[in-house]
């Protein structure tokens, strides 16, 4: 979804997805401002103009703004909008491969309860890895 | 536009609404949705000021119905099942006519909706079609640049593109934050697309009202083998059905929803919480 | 006024016809035939038609026509002296055309030499009240059941009052008879009798009914 004005961005909603919307706004924005495709005090589009671009409800987008807010990542201006954070993306970087190690160490220690080997796990993410 | 209903009651006929009360923030859709027969159209016409309610109070931008009713019926646009203009005069006579006791009513405006909706204004109102008589109603609300509009299961009628036009305009509709919608409907579709808030009336109460998130949050859709689902407190399942893939079941989410890794879990459509709701009580 | 004339649909009155209400049609009809029975075809058709006819039109405008404006009326967003510079005009229509078709019929037998002096008066005073109490009635009739379902009274109650007014409204019919009958001056004063025991009373009656229907066309309620 490309949007005109401030912000050209390509943001994917799976109504069905197993995340929730709002949850998939917040990971693919995060995403953005992590690679720089969103700068540091780039102004985000507003709560109802995204929500009217992705076809969603506006207490979708604006909960997925305030996480990202609660997280640190963007800041709201009273009267003005959203703004992406000046930010140290290093110590976000850090934080967020935090996030991704708890996650995959979810997975893995449900793959090794079914008795999965650390070779088959291996050869999986590098699969993985390829495809994406 | 604002509004706020307390302990809503009336009683029509062997019908009655009771303690309806919620407050809808402005610059939101909600959707109104029931079976037939539970109280939407009703609920409309109380809205409206049509209907004076027994009890209770309903304040539209901070206005009660009475003194301020003049002030209140400006902003309001309102689209109903029925015909409502004259069904012997001309579309350009109708607009003409009942546009001119609205301060903000925009007769080139007007044209432009019909042109974009594909009305002429020389018909006459009386011979259109249904369809058609909804979306001149819409055209006439919106040219007359209400604040809050009111409407009754107006996508039924309309064809496939123009339901996609009329969803978009009500989403530019909001987009200033300050009009409010209420759209009683069938189609949960349509819900899922644009409203921000959902109001379920069964049997003349209000048995549901929050905003769309929070509803996603508090109930969860579950499927897999009916033993392992009867294993939850009963007071948290709210309808469960045996079929082809299992058992399926509509529950209450918890603060800590942690359920049997083999059940599939997911956050329910509104079309599948309506369901689950419906039948459940 | 251009919706009193598209009141008169034939769907209107189909449906009326099938709910049953308009079954004093029947009524009309056999008078119909008795008269011209009785003075024989041409004179029982003129008097007929100039001295009943009037009466039906007048039956039927009042089941078809109510004071209550449709409910745009009410959600259009006009002054209180607007809306009710539209009540009263409804209200004109209502019972001045059927009143004026009374009128029109009262030329014709005037024009027939069937009725003068005296009668002419009483006629178009018969059919002023006439007008006034078919339109009022039908108001009235949805104001008790209404009130009735409200009290919760039993259903026999309202049956009884319908019936106590369609006795009075036939009295009001039948004094044509007698002036049609009568074919002169004899029967003047049953006519009157009828007329001030009955039919006045009756319209005095509904009056209190027409000031409540007045009041209640400011508000829209079904």
């Amino acid at each position: 979804m490309k949007i005109e004005g401030e912000a050209a961005m390509n943001i994917v909603i799976q109504p069905q997805g197993t995340l929730a919307i709002y949850e998939q706004i917040v990971n693919q924005l995060k995403n953005l401002i992590l690679t720089h495709q969103l700068a540091e005090g780039e102004a985000l589009p507003s709560i109802r103009t995204l929500a009217g671009d992705l076809g969603v409800s506006v207490i979708t987008t604006k909960r997925a703004y305030e996480e990202l807010e609660k997280e640190g990542l963007i800041r709201s201006v009273p009267g003005k909008g959203f703004y992406v954070c000046e930010y140290n993306s290093d110590y976000l970087m850090e934080k967020q491969l935090m996030e991704w190690e708890k996650r995959l160490a979810e997975i893995i220690g449900e793959a090794k309860q079914a008795g999965v080997t650390t070779r088959q796990i291996k050869e999986m993410v590098d699969t993985l890895f390829m495809e994406g | 536009m604002r509004i706020e209903v307390d302990q809503l009651n009336k009683k029509l006929g062997s019908f009655s609404l009771s303690q309806i009360s919620f407050t809808l923030p402005e610059g939101y859709i909600c959707g109104l949705i029931g079976r037939n027969g539970a109280g939407k159209t009703s609920l409309l016409h109380l809205l409206s000021g049509v209907y004076k309610q027994d009890q209770g109070t309903i304040l539209i931008g901070g206005k009660a119905y009475g003194e301020k009713s003049r002030e209140i019926l400006d902003e309001i646009g309102l689209v109903l099942q029925e015909p409502l203009f004259d069904q012997a005069e001309t579309l350009y006579h109708n607009a003409c006519f009942y546009g001119s006791y609205y301060k903000r009513f925009d007769l080139e405006l007007m044209r432009e909706y019909l042109n974009r909706f594909g009305l002429m204004e020389k018909t006459h109102y009386g011979r259109l079609s249904k369809g058609e008589q909804l979306k001149f109603q819409f055209a006439f609300a919106l040219s007359h640049q209400a604040r809050l509009l009111l409407l009754d299961e107006p996508t039924g009628n309309f064809d496939l593109r123009f339901r996609e036009e009329f969803l978009c305009l009500l989403k530019e509709f909001i987009s200033n934050g300050k009009n409010s919608v209420i759209l009683s409907t069938h189609v949960t579709g349509d819900l899922d697309k644009v409203a921000d808030y959902i109001l379920y009336l069964q049997k003349g109460k209000l048995r549901l009202f929050a905003d769309v998130e929070t509803l996603r949050d508090s109930y969860r859709m579950i499927q897999g083998e009916g033993y392992k689902i009867r294993l939850l407190k009963k007071d948290r399942i709210l309808y469960q059905e045996e079929g082809v893939f299992g058992t399926r079941a509509l529950v209450t989410a918890g603060r800590n929803s942690h359920f049997d890794k083999s059940l599939q879990v997911w956050k329910p459509t509104l079309e599948e919480l309506m369901y689950g709701l419906e039948k459940g009580k | 006024m251009k919706d009193y004339w598209w009141d008169f649909s034939l769907i209107k009155i189909k449906e009326l016809w099938k709910s049953g209400q308009a079954s004093w049609v029947v009524g009309f009809i056999i008078y119909g035939v008795y008269t011209c029975n009785r003075m024989g075809i041409q004179k029982g058709m003129v008097s007929y038609g100039f001295g009943i006819l009037p009466f039906f039109f007048q039956l039927l405008s009042g089941q078809l026509h109510s004071i209550k404006m449709p409910k745009i009326f009410y959600l259009c967003p006009m002054e209180e002296s607007t809306r009710r510079h539209f009540i009263t005009g409804r209200m004109i229509c209502n019972i001045g055309i059927p009143a004026l078709a009374g009128a029109l019929g009262t030329l014709g037998l005037v024009a027939m030499h069937i009725a003068d002096g005296f009668w002419v008066l009483l006629f178009l005073f018969n059919f002023a009240l006439s007008a006034l109490i078919f339109c009022g009635f039908n108001g009235w009739m949805m104001n008790e059941k209404g009130k009735e379902k409200k009290k919760g009274r039993s259903e026999w109650t309202i049956l009884k009052e319908t019936f106590c007014v369609i006795i009075c409204m036939c009295s009001n019919f039948f004094s044509v008879v007698f002036l049609v009958e009568s074919e002169g001056n004899e029967l003047k004063l049953p006519w009157l009798i009828c007329t001030l025991s009955l039919s006045l009373p009756l319209a005095w009656s509904l009056r209190k009914a027409w000031k409540e229907e007045w009041q209640r066309a400011f508000v829209y309620e079904d």
